[in-house]
């Protein structure tokens, strides 16, 4: 039950007509029932799984709060973090781990025994585990108090708008809104639905319809000739760009329906102009989350330059980790550690500039060239994120050299004409009329500030186009599989 | 706790309420280019080069040759290349323009059905009726086509399920979605862009056929793959599909003709590599056809090897679409199919 499904609006409409009439205590209830009910239609099974860590987690925080001895504080932090980090490397990476040592035993000549577990990763592990030892280390810092009520607690960690695919929660924004009585406003709801309205078009008339091309280029990187490669990778890096912020806006729009406001999970990251840039705008709540959780516990920037660097990509190669039991998504990461690495090296002694330049055409020549190199940057480096082995990504990657391999007399992958037009309209739309008006006025709302003739117009277009290309086939979430 | 107090809209305390202006003029801009829709006929929306287009060309350009036809060949492009009209006609000692191919590209069994009951004055004198079922034809999962979606009944719309379900639903409500994205293409067809022209035209034979494909590499098992993967995805056999041959049985019958149902054989590489991936998905399509043309009393015939009908690889242009020398073959085939079966004589 996504949010580009039927089933899911009409849960969510069943839910907020209740949601609406009931008093805070109750509606928090409500949501933890609804949270669970919408997480327990993929598999029910795993429901003990997130209530046993919920649990789990509201007792540690409050032991840590109570106890005022330092070392006792630090054994229960330690042992929410090992618990939670266990369960995550069990059943995401087990197998991962155990074919990898046995891949590497075997190219040593020796021969171990294969084994496997026939383990179904449960759905969103990655986003509500993150979600729970923010909220013990936050507490064990002082950051923010233990929750009151486990109720409140467990609604919080299971809030079924971001619960599969974020934003990642962090305890010290969003339990105080369940804590307290929350208030819906006009604007609010206008907002929410106008984001909703967003995300339903970045997913459905972008992503999804951009969608075919880039699985057909990524499948069979063989049969295409470097344009094709070229095309079906720039597809891919749009396509998931609106994907995830599609979800994003789309949670973001119904928590602001109930009064919730959720963090900002994405800004406009393809207008950055340089990769440092990119990682503040891009999946914010992941990037911030690494950044208080593993950059800085490592010791961040404090400890001279080569420290920094190698935090740096440590940091990104974990990150890459977190996002699938693959080589393909640890070379990902591994990269954008380097690339990192390489900025901060490059701007040593320099103050960042203040980007967008405001003054003359040059500087914004400049700035502008930097925005696309930076964009052709992180779509070169999605190679690795999606194809399904690494011999693939490097096929792709040597395919999309037009001198390196014989021209393809035949391209066995044909793009359907009609939906090449109307992705790249679809595109355009999004550009004019959502990404670019956003970043400018600097609002994920801007077309609301429109004079009313004109965003009744932009509204109605984008509404139109929704109809127009809706396909509703329920093409998964690519984040969904995190 | 009292039931005051948890029903107490608590979450509304200082909410004022204004009026949704801009929400209105949206759904008003909206529902008014349903209306508008819904209020032009469609000739206005087809462009040459649709579904609509297609059945449009069928009903002017081809069956205003045809006075009044004895044998009617109904279902896709694999039945529209197989069979020479003009051919049957001289095998089976018919007067010419006895026979009328109307196959259509990737045609559905409720778009022939569409296409009987749109030209039933003419096609309701026949005495035969040749109808193509492909091994996608009994299944919702591939693409129902824009026709259907646009004009499938209520009933039917409801019966589907999931987002099959929900899509046709919408489709019913919003006209829009097939109507606005015909309407480039009507526009540009109506200015005489030739991309938006239909590209099929009747032949001296009365064949219905597109200008000469460029030479594809038919052997190329990848392309076999691709299309297996496609009439098979979301494969389900669907009572409504089934209820669409029901419904032609019923009117060819009802009209004192009789209706005969046909699986062409593919080229026996591609027959190979379904037999090898999508055996069970096969199995079940002979087997829900089977069990219809049983309960209806329908004649069936299934090829499912070129052979069977005198045919072999070098007769078809790629997995399943004969070639013109295959075509010869085939409707000589049928030819003595049907004197064997006196289906052309008065019972």
């Amino acid at each position: 039950m996504l949010f580009n499904t039927f089933n899911f609006w009409i849960f969510f409409a069943v839910v907020f007509a209740f949601y609406c009439a009931l008093n805070h205590r109750w509606q928090n209830r409500l949501l933890l029932a609804a949270s669970y009910y919408f997480y327990g239609c993929w598999d029910y099974r795993f429901l003990s799984l997130i209530a046993f860590t919920t649990l789990a987690d509201f007792y540690i925080g409050a032991k840590i709060a109570k106890t005022s001895e330092p070392r006792q504080k630090k054994q229960w932090l330690l042992l929410s973090v090992v618990m939670n980090l266990t369960l995550l490397g069990f059943f995401k990476y087990f197998n991962f781990f155990v074919e990898s040592a046995q891949t590497l035993l075997s190219n040593a000549g020796f021969h171990p025994a294969a084994w496997v577990l026939e383990i179904v990763v449960p759905p969103a592990i990655s986003f509500y585990t993150f979600h729970e030892i923010s909220y013990t280390v936050d507490v064990y810092r002082g950051h923010v108090k233990p929750a009151r009520g486990l109720i409140d607690f467990a609604a919080f960690i299971s809030f079924f708008p971001q619960l599969v695919m974020g934003p990642i929660g962090r305890a010290s924004w969003q339990l105080p809104q369940f804590e307290n009585p929350r208030r819906m406003t006009w604007d609010g709801w206008c907002d929410g639905t106008a984001l909703i309205l967003f995300g339903l078009f970045k997913k459905l008339c972008v992503a999804d319809l951009l969608a075919p091309m880039a699985t057909q280029t990524f499948a069979d990187p063989a049969g295409c000739s470097p344009a094709t490669l070229l095309f079906g990778l720039y597809c891919f890096s749009i396509q998931i760009y609106t994907d995830f912020s599609g979800y994003t806006d789309i949670a973001r729009g119904l928590a602001k329906l109930m009064g919730f406001e959720l963090i900002e999970n994405f800004n406009h990251p393809y207008f950055s102009a340089n990769i440092t840039e990119f990682w503040r705008r891009w999946h914010i709540s992941l990037s911030t989350w690494l950044r208080d959780y593993l950059y800085l516990p490592l010791g961040g920037n404090r400890f001279g330059a080569f420290k920094t660097y190698r935090n740096l990509f440590l940091t990104m190669f974990l990150g890459g980790l977190w996002h699938g039991a693959a080589w393909t998504y640890v070379i990902w990461g591994s990269l954008h550690g380097i690339y990192l690495a390489l900025h901060k090296y490059m701007l040593r002694g320099t103050k960042p500039a203040e980007i967008p330049p405001k003054d003359g055409f040059k500087n914004f020549s400049l700035y502008l060239l930097k925005v696309i190199f930076t964009f052709h940057l992180v779509t070169m480096t999605w190679i690795f994120f999606q194809p399904r082995s690494l011999s693939l990504s490097f096929q792709y990657l040597a395919g999309l050299w037009p001198f390196g391999l014989p021209m393809q007399s035949i391209e066995r992958v044909h793009f359907d004409i009609e939906t090449v037009s109307l992705a790249l309209w679809s595109v355009a739309a999004l550009v004019f009329l959502i990404e670019i008006p956003q970043y400018i006025r600097r609002d994920h709302c801007a077309m609301r500030r429109w004079s009313f003739a004109l965003k009744t117009v932009g509204f109605a277009t984008l509404t139109l186009w929704l109809i127009m290309t809706r396909e509703i086939e329920n093409v998964p979430f690519i984040y969904f599989k995190f | 706790m009292s039931r005051s107090f948890i029903l107490n809209f608590e979450s509304f305390e200082g909410f004022t309420p204004r009026i949704p202006a801009t929400l209105l003029c949206v759904a008003a801009v909206i529902l008014g280019f349903e209306f508008v829709s819904r209020l032009t006929p469609e000739e206005y929306l087809v462009p040459g080069n649709s579904r609509q287009g297609e059945i449009a060309f069928m009903k002017h350009d081809v069956l205003s040759r045809f006075e009044a036809p004895q044998i009617i060949l109904l279902g896709s492009s694999r039945i529209r290349r197989a069979v020479v009209p003009k051919l049957l006609d001289e095998k089976l000692d018919l007067p010419r323009n006895s026979t009328v191919n109307l196959g259509l590209a990737s045609g559905r069994i409720f778009e022939a059905l569409f296409l009987y009951e749109a030209n039933r004055e003419k096609l309701g004198a026949a005495k035969l009726v040749v109808l193509n079922i492909d091994e996608w034809q009994l299944s919702s999962g591939w693409h129902l086509g824009s026709l259907y979606e646009m004009h499938a009944p209520w009933r039917e719309r409801l019966e589907f399920s999931g987002n099959l379900r929900s899509r046709l639903v919408l489709d019913g409500l919003f006209t829009l979605r097939h109507k606005l994205r015909l309407l480039p293409s009507a526009l540009s067809h109506r200015f005489g862009h030739k991309s938006d022209r239909l590209q099929l035209s009747i032949d001296a034979n009365n064949q219905v056929l597109p200008p000469l494909r460029k030479s594809r590499e038919i052997d190329d098992m990848a392309r076999y793959i691709t299309e297996m993967d496609a009439f098979y995805s979301n494969f389900e056999i669907s009572p409504v599909m089934q209820n669409h041959i029901e419904q032609l049985s019923i009117q060819i019958a009802a009209a004192g003709g009789k209706l005969v149902l046909m699986q062409l054989p593919n080229r026996a590489m591609y027959q190979k590599e379904v037999d090898r991936f999508k055996k069970d998905e096969y199995t079940q399509h002979i087997k829900a056809l089977t069990e219809l043309a049983n309960r209806l009393g329908l004649p069936l015939f299934i090829y499912n090897q070129p052979s069977e009908c005198g045919l072999n690889d070098a007769n078809f242009e790629d997995y399943g679409h004969m070639n013109p020398a295959g075509a010869q073959i085939f409707t000589r085939f049928l030819a003595e199919l049907i004197r064997k079966e006196k289906w052309l004589q008065k019972p």
